[in-house]
């Protein structure tokens, strides 16, 4: 029996517009009716006069309010959850909480299977089967790409490698040993797990099965991508997902890799101006604005993402009428002003990816110099080209004058050692800001 | 012609550094036979001559220091007045532009390093003027 076709579901994947949105719909009221049976939307739309009659279709979505991070840490830990499904939750995920309580996402066991569909069906999607040997090399305990991953590769049927993050030697011993054919990690440590095959001297490309790579949690570029692709030899995925909207399996890439599909079914998605909260014109950056469809325990409605995204206009030729998101731009939190011009670390990342000679690590300071802010970029000499001075200085310059013309502003570039910077097993630390608050 | 293998080591501006490198060098049993450093405000770049390259150059790459190997020309030359000049001005005869050297002296024997352009241009004026050469395992007995 072919059990795991059910993880391609062209009545949904291709559904049209307009039945879509019906459904859309019909799950944003049902939505409503069990996000009031918690304490925080109870309150919410009591006072509002909001319930399920308030939608009539897509549109009416608008005439609810958002819900932040805030509302959540405000919240902590079970303001969110619904009545009557305390007993019924299963598992909780926590996010780290550096700033004041952390947020807590509570699932029942419908929630976790829907979520575990989700991220089978994003798997399928790029050629994942049950004769695939996956390896996860993500972080599992709280940080939900470890479990999300595992729970929907198993549904898909794959065979599970749960390696979990870190420990290089050891994940290149499980590729050999176990032939694994798709890796899962986030995309700074694809970078060196790469390394650690250059160092024991294995091609990576010829020596291992690996074909598929998912990368996601951390924002980075399409450049960022193809330089993975190159050193792998193997098409690298990306992957969006949040805790608070369950995790990975949110939005995924498929074969034609022209941006991430996001599951319609499960999700109503909004992206919204950040100052003026109006949606913006499709194909303009915004904020990214999730409400949950499926989700018993704790549905969240209209949740500002703090990522920045647009729509990618137009049909995508795989079929899929799911729309797509384009790459995560940044997070409306990551942006950092220098001398009056906005900027977010995707932009510097993507000049940087430009030159093959540097590596894919990178550190980004912000420093008050007298009473001007400036920026230094260190990034890390991938390998030693020359012995000749002029050539690195002329390299140093060529990058400094390609930042300035992204970025508006001519930073401090300065060449490092190979792995002289951080190294990061969780997400990268790419901005250091020390100027006086 | 006799080329003689160099390593050059990219050095981060860190204290310390350079230390950590020489300590593996010493770690490895292997021995230096010339050395310099060249630096500028944001990094240097230290010229090896060593016992053995293959394995210095393995060692580094283990140890994720950027490493890089070129050809140099080792020339002898007597240390009396006016043989370093003359021996510079027969490769400027033939063209050849030096992009850096270093030298090191023993006894009455003085070794250039020397970083030619044109190794082609070298060679001419080895030939012509009878340029002596020391080959690397002539070197490391030096």
């Amino acid at each position: 029996m072919q059990n795991n076709t059910i993880y391609y579901q062209p009545e949904i994947e291709t559904m049209g517009r307009e039945d879509l949105e019906k459904l859309q719909v019909k799950r944003l009221k049902e939505t409503i009716t069990q996000a009031m049976k918690s304490p925080f939307y109870k309150k919410e739309y009591a006072e509002k006069g909001i319930n399920a009659e308030t939608i009539a279709n897509i549109d009416d979505i608008r005439k609810l309010p958002f819900t932040t991070k805030s509302d959540l840490r405000d919240n902590y830990p079970f303001g969110f959850v619904a009545e009557g499904m305390k007993d019924k939750v299963v598992r909780l995920h926590s996010s780290s909480g550096t700033t004041g309580h952390p947020t807590v996402i509570c699932h029942s066991q419908h929630d976790l299977d829907q979520w575990a569909m989700r991220v089978a069906r994003s798997l399928y999607m790029v050629g994942v089967r049950e004769s695939d040997v996956f390896q996860n090399s993500s972080g599992y305990g709280m940080f939900t790409g470890g479990l999300g991953f595992q729970y929907g590769a198993e549904t898909l049927g794959a065979l599970t490698v749960p390696a979990a993050a870190g420990n290089t030697p050891r994940q290149i011993k499980f590729i050999q040993d176990f032939g694994t054919s798709v890796i899962h990690a986030i995309p700074s440590y694809t970078s060196r797990l790469y390394e650690g095959f250059v160092e024991q001297g294995i091609d990576v490309k010829t020596e291992t099965n690996i074909k598929i790579l998912l990368i996601g949690a951390e924002p980075h570029t399409d450049e960022q991508r193809k330089k993975i692709e190159a050193n792998f030899g193997a098409k690298a995925y990306n992957s969006f997902g949040l805790s608070e909207m369950s995790g990975p399996g949110v939005a995924f890439e498929c074969t034609y890799q022209d941006g991430l599909h996001i599951w319609e079914d499960c999700y109503i998605v909004e992206i919204v101006d950040t100052e003026t909260l109006e949606p913006v014109a499709d194909g303009e950056i915004g904020e990214l604005v999730l409400t949950t469809l499926d989700r018993d325990a704790m549905p969240i409605i209209r949740y500002r993402t703090r990522d920045l995204t647009r729509f990618i206009t137009g049909e995508c030729a795989c079929g899929r009428t799911h729309r797509r998101l384009d790459r995560v731009k940044g997070r409306s939190d990551d942006m950092f002003i220098v001398k009056g011009v906005n900027i977010f670390p995707m932009q510097i990342e993507k000049v940087l990816m430009q030159f093959k000679e540097i590596g894919t690590n990178y550190l980004i300071t912000i420093a008050n110099v007298g009473s001007n802010d400036e920026i230094k970029i260190e990034v890390e000499l991938d390998a030693l080209f020359t012995d000749d001075y002029s050539k690195l200085e002329k390299l140093g310059k060529e990058i400094t004058r390609t930042l300035r013309d992204e970025i508006l502003i001519t930073p401090k570039v300065l060449l490092v050692g190979k792995n002289s910077l951080p190294k990061h097993d969780g997400k990268a630390v790419r901005v250091n800001d020390l100027r006086d608050k | 012609m006799k080329t003689v293998q160099q390593l050059s080591v990219f050095l981060e501006n860190k204290f310390g550094r350079l230390n950590e490198i020489l300590e593996i060098l010493g770690g490895a049993n292997v021995s230096i036979i010339a050395s310099s450093v060249a630096d500028t405000t944001e990094y240097g770049i230290l010229r090896l001559i060593t016992s053995d390259t293959e394995k210095v150059a393995d060692i580094f790459k283990k140890a994720n220091i950027n490493v890089f190997i070129s050809e140099v020309l080792a020339v002898g030359c007597k240390s009396d007045a006016g043989s370093f000049a003359t021996e510079l001005k027969n490769f400027a005869n033939e063209g050849v532009v030096i992009e850096y050297m270093y030298s090191f002296s023993r006894n009455q024997d003085t070794v250039m390093i020397l970083k030619a352009n044109d190794l082609k241009a070298a060679q001419r004026a080895v030939e012509k003027y009878n340029i002596t050469l020391i080959s690397e395992s002539l070197l490391i007995k030096f």
